[in-house]
């Protein structure tokens, strides 16, 4: 049945999406909810949230306010919350119940813009879709409210678009990002998602290229294209002669040429092996350009159940919508390996199992494994593949050898460390 | 971007002018949700029914956190989601896919469940869904018991707020029974009485037979048989529901003793027991024994100070009154809410420790708290914990159950291990799974 | 592009007015679209010459999804749009919540960027009772609302609860209320009630509909009055309050009356 999911925890959702955007940006948050949600976001959803002053917070709504829509109420908790907090904007963000009563956020906004003063964004989230759209929303939204125009572009200058923990993980990987852009010549003056203030983001139309690093960028970066003609190009540079394709393939959209696609290294030798790449569609893409660059392999397919944007997607690329997808497609394309969040592999079909490669994605697996995340942009990526294809291909040649009875061997590195230390208790 | 973190001097609080009389906050207002609060969670408390497995219907986003928790703490299997979507929730398509999607479970998943709750969530309650009639007739359909139950925070304020009504269901799946044996359930708290406490020796004593725990069965036809016991024990305030409708479904009187940490509130549980067992409790040596372990950890501890949180297991201001008395000073108290027996708790620290201080956990400027750098040798609670970084943390989980005497003991031994421990406290408090 | 969403106590002969208005204004010339948002979807009813638009809602709950606005619409007399949002399962989900999704499908489908209407009704179920019944009145959605009232107590009690909302959202940058229409139901000094209710409470009173059997007549074969007899009494008061409607402040009834 295609609604019902007996093994994969929901997905981060979009009122999610957006908090990971707005994070680091000195707001005040609020999720319009009876508490519940606002626990998804700050104990589920943002690794960033322990130890740190960001200001998200629960309305608090109940049942009496919503049946009545007392949305005064909601206001009043708004400006005493404005009073005491020096912060320097409000977004205003939904949830299912507000959804299901139907609260006007736009107009609480323009109330709220008229008594206080702040700029406060709207954005209507349910929980009901999934974070990719609320991030897309609300790094769309950044665009609109507070780029601001810029008198000159420079053509060594680069923002980087779409970087939020739901997606990339920790910052250690846009640092190797940073880094190689660094190397390239290039000044990173924004990085929307982490790392950046505010002002630093209001300041972007200064760039003379954006680069979208997840598919939630690809909104803004078209709006920023449109409205200030600064081009962009999404990709994440993972593996090593992706890197230089990037890098080059920027340099030439700083000089005005067209954006090429990723082509095939017709030095490597071809390999055979079929890979299917599960997960958000950019790094997925990386990973799959990865394969195809560095790798040689010709058959490389990418499966999302998050939006996949029309201009990244292959024709051999599967959009999935329910858990027996997945594993239909894995029983009737037979691939050598997969590579995911670690929580898609029970979804598999019985033997794709052993040729699993994990590879978290916070949005699915939260907490479970981001304390695990490690350097994947740039040459690690490509190291981190080989070795676990290697090992892999070394797993099979040995069951082959002796049969079923060691299961251990078959467990790839990655999870043999994480699995021990969680998944103790009864219940 | 600092501002002033909202608090009360301990002499401020039950003051019904200003309206802290039931909360510590004196208007509502936004609500903080700091990584450090948490409890089970509604979805692990409905699947300590034994054998059980659980549909949960909702927009995807509810669950996650109930869902990641199971994942983490080997749950999940028994857990599953019905996602509803727009269209669903608008024409109350979501409703049919119910009975679908429970057909589905029933046919599919391996071993056949023995008990299922199926849990609605806020959405449902505005849209004033049937979900009890929903059980019934799926419950007649597949010959299983089959409850309703409800994730439904929004009904927090109201006289049914969710921590509540899922014990009340847990429960519920308990049918009157024909004989009565000399046991006596233990409810509302999350784990068998420890073991090694003194309540079970003082129960053997006084000729009960069994003291129960929802969490000691591991079959459901185990779990039924507490529907046989002659008294409740509730231990914990939020079972209240289940024991009041226990009472009036199954017959089964209920007392409340609730978990503390203090002599003198020990001495008066057993009392109640006496009470309401119609026996006296040979309680002496272990009052005496207490008294001995009392003194053995003040040497052994100091003088500590100490900042004592809400997620531990206990009551914030027993549990300062208790910690106090034992020769520690509580600075800091970290609390939400105040129920009526924590008030002669609060008297006796605003005539004691009228220095102390009461932060909450949720009011907005405790965005800003850690600037503040409180400094304190140990907390007691994952969010005294967090509050007052660098402290060590002792977390007196709800995943076990210290109780009467003896919990003294189990509370200075967690004491010290957490003084000698490295253990960080995020990692800690990831690893508890704690869901809000 | 303007939009008026026409309100009023259940029964009191919104539809009915509704439709009368868009036929009107089609006759004008104009462009004109017409959108139901009552769950029993029988708005449009009499400018489709009886042929029922598939709802919005009923589509959703079969289909899972609409991506043709063909599928939703239909063009009726003259080359009006109608659009219906129809309703939930009787006793489940939620009627109010339902419009603001048909809205969000319309929204979604480019509805007004395809038919480009010069005008577009939104004909709402009784008052103003929740969120849902609030959305053709929010920003983007209707410039102005109408109330349809007769002298008769209770509707004139709901045109006051409909004033009331549209007051309370003043300060949200919804629509601003025009004026209210007399539609006759020949209650005892009626149109004296009638303006002394509007003038209590700063309504204006655009138009005032006599009451006429023959729109009965040409509603049972499925049309509306200004298609069935262009000329009747009726149907002229009705294109006076549509002139009014078209010459956008200038108010016709006011003036005539004096």
């Amino acid at each position: 049945m295609k609604d019902l999911f007996k093994v994969l925890p929901p997905f981060a959702p979009d009122y999610s999406g957006v908090c990971s955007v707005l994070f680091e940006l000195g707001g005040i948050v609020v999720v319009h909810d009876a508490g519940g949600c606002t626990g998804n976001v700050t104990g589920y959803d943002e690794p960033r949230w322990y130890g740190n002053s960001s200001a998200i917070y629960s309305s608090e709504l109940r049942e009496i306010d919503a049946v009545t829509g007392d949305d005064e109420k909601f206001l009043i908790k708004l400006e005493d919350a404005i009073s005491v907090l020096e912060r320097n904007f409000v977004a205003l963000l939904g949830s299912p119940a507000p959804m299901v009563i139907g609260t006007h956020f736009k107009a609480l906004a323009h109330i709220l813009t008229k008594k206080t003063g702040l700029p406060v964004l709207a954005f209507d989230t349910n929980g009901i879709n999934y974070y990719d759209s609320g991030s897309s929303m609300a790094f769309l939204e950044l665009a609109r409210a507070f780029v601001k125009p810029a008198m000159d572009r420079a053509c060594n200058k680069v923002n980087i678009i779409g970087a939020t923990p739901l997606d990339i993980g920790k910052q250690q990987n846009i640092e190797k990002l940073i880094f190689i852009l660094n190397t390239a010549g290039y000044e990173v003056i924004s990085c929307w998602g982490m790392g950046s203030t505010l002002e630093t983001i209001a300041g972007s139309a200064e760039a003379g290229a954006n680069i979208v690093v997840s598919r939630s960028g690809m909104d803004a970066a078209r709006y920023m294209e449109k409205e200030y003609g600064i081009p962009f190009i999404a990709r994440l540079p993972i593996g090593n002669k992706t890197t230089e394709r990037f890098v080059s393939d920027l340099d030439s959209l700083m000089s005005g040429s067209k954006r090429t696609a990723i082509l095939q290294d017709e030095s490597l030798l071809k390999r055979q092996e079929k890979v299917l790449v599960i997960g958000e569609q950019l790094r997925a893409n990386a990973i799959r350009d990865c394969c195809k660059l560095d790798m040689g392999m010709t058959e490389v397919d990418v499966a999302s159940f998050f939006t996949m944007d029309k201009l990244l997607i292959e024709e051999s690329d599967i959009c999935l919508e329910q858990e027996n997808d997945l594993r239909s497609l894995t029983d009737e394309k037979q691939y050598d390996f997969i590579v995911g969040d670690p929580l898609y592999e029970e979804l598999l079909a019985e033997d794709s199992k052993s040729r699993f490669i994990a590879f978290p994605h916070v949005a699915l697996s939260s907490r479970l494994y981001w304390d695990d995340d490690f350097v994947y942009v740039g040459r690690n990526g490509f190291d981190f593949l080989q070795k676990e294809m290697k090992l892999q291909d070394f797993q099979r040649r040995l069951k082959s050898s002796f049969g079923e009875q060691e299961k251990f061997f078959c467990l790839p590195m990655f999870k043999r460390k994480k699995l021990g230390s969680i998944n103790k208790r009864k219940l | 971007m600092n501002s002033q973190p909202y608090s009360l001097a301990i002499n401020e609080l039950g003051d019904n002018d200003s309206g802290t009389r039931e909360s510590i906050l004196p208007v509502s207002c936004l609500h903080y949700c700091p990584p450090s609060v948490g409890s089970w969670g509604i979805i692990r408390v409905g699947l300590m029914v034994p054998e059980s497995v659980m549909l949960f219907v909702s927009p995807n986003g509810c669950g996650r956190h109930g869902a990641i928790a199971g994942k983490q703490l080997g749950f999940k299997k028994r857990l599953f989601f019905l996602h509803v979507n727009e269209i669903d929730l608008v024409t109350g398509a979501h409703v049919e896919n119910v009975y679908r999607a429970v057909d589905e479970i029933m046919e599919q998943i391996k071993p056949r469940p023995k008990a299922m709750l199926i849990c609605a969530t806020c959405m449902d309650d505005l849209l004033g869904s049937d979900y009890e009639s929903i059980a019934y007739i799926l419950e007649r359909k597949h010959g299983i018991p089959i409850r309703a139950c409800h994730m439904d925070p929004i009904a927090m304020d109201g006289k049914t707020p969710p921590q509540l009504t899922i014990q009340r269901a847990v429960y519920d799946f308990l049918s009157l029974a024909q004989n009565k044996d000399n046991a006596i359930n233990i409810i509302g708290n999350f784990a068998p009485v420890d073991s090694g406490s003194d309540l079970y020796e003082i129960m053997s004593a006084a000729g009960i037979d069994k003291v129960n725990h929802v969490m000691a069965c591991a079959k459901l036809e185990e779990f039924y048989l507490m529907s046989q016991a002659r008294l409740n024990v509730l231990i914990k305030p939020l079972g209240r529901l289940a024991a009041e409708h226990m009472q009036y479904k199954l017959g089964i009187p209920y007392c409340y003793a609730p978990v503390s940490y203090g002599l003198e509130s020990i001495t008066y549980n057993y009392s109640i027991l006496e009470r309401h067992l119609d026996s006296k409790l040979p309680i002496a040596d272990y009052l005496a024994e207490a008294e001995d372990t009392i003194a053995y950890y003040q040497a052994e501890l100091g003088h500590l100070t100490v900042a004592v949180g809400s997620t531990a297991n206990g009551r914030p201001f027993e549990l300062s009154r208790a910690l106090i008395e034992y020769g520690f000073r509580v600075p800091y108290i970290f609390a939400d809410d105040i129920i009526s027996i924590d008030e002669e708790h609060i008297e006796w620290l605003k005539k004691h420790a009228p220095a102390t201080r009461v932060y909450t956990n949720v009011h907005p400027t405790m965005a800003d708290f850690l600037k503040k750098g409180l400094k304190v040798d140990l907390a007691v609670g994952m969010d005294a914990g967090y509050f007052c970084s660098g402290a060590r943390t002792a977390v007196l989980s709800l995943d076990t159950q210290a109780y009467g005497y003896r919990a003294i003991r189990t509370l200075f031994s967690e004491m010290l291990t957490a003084l000698n421990s490295s253990q960080s406290h995020r990692e800690q408090m990831y690893a508890s799974g704690m869901v809000i | 592009m303007k939009k008026i969403a026409v309100y009023g106590k259940g029964g009191i002969g919104k539809s009915t007015t509704t439709s009368a208005l868009s036929a009107a204004i089609s006759n004008m010339g104009y462009k004109v679209m017409q959108i139901g948002c009552d769950p029993k979807a029988d708005s449009t009813i009499n400018l489709t010459n009886g042929k029922p638009v598939t709802p919005v809602m009923n589509y959703l709950k079969e289909y899972g999804a609409c991506k043709s606005l063909n599928a939703i619409t239909s063009v009726g007399y003259n080359g009006i749009v109608c659009a219906e949002a129809g309703g939930p399962t009787p006793g489940f989900g939620c009627a109010g919540r339902g419009i603001i999704t048909a809205f969000n499908v319309l929204e979604e489908l480019k509805a007004f960027e395809i038919y480009k209407p010069d005008y577009v009704f939104y004909d709402v179920l009784g008052d103003v009772v929740c969120g849902g019944f609030a959305m053709p009145i929010r920003e983007g959605y209707a410039d102005e609302v109408i109330i349809v009232s007769s002298g008769e107590k209770m509707s004139l009690y709901a045109a006051k609860n409909i004033k009331t909302a549209v007051d309370n959202f003043a300060d949200r940058n919804y629509a601003r209320l025009r004026g209210m229409i007399l539609n006759r139901r020949n209650v005892e000094n009626e149109e004296i009630i009638v303006r002394k209710f509007a003038a209590e409470n700063g309504i204006d009173i655009i138009g005032d509909i006599p009451r006429d059997s023959s729109v009965q007549l040409y509603e049972d074969r499925n049309m509306t009055a200004i298609q069935g007899n262009p000329n009747s009494v009726y149907s002229r008061a009705i294109t006076g309050v549509a002139q009014c409607i078209v010459d956008d402040g200038s108010n016709h009834y006011e003036q005539s009356a004096i």
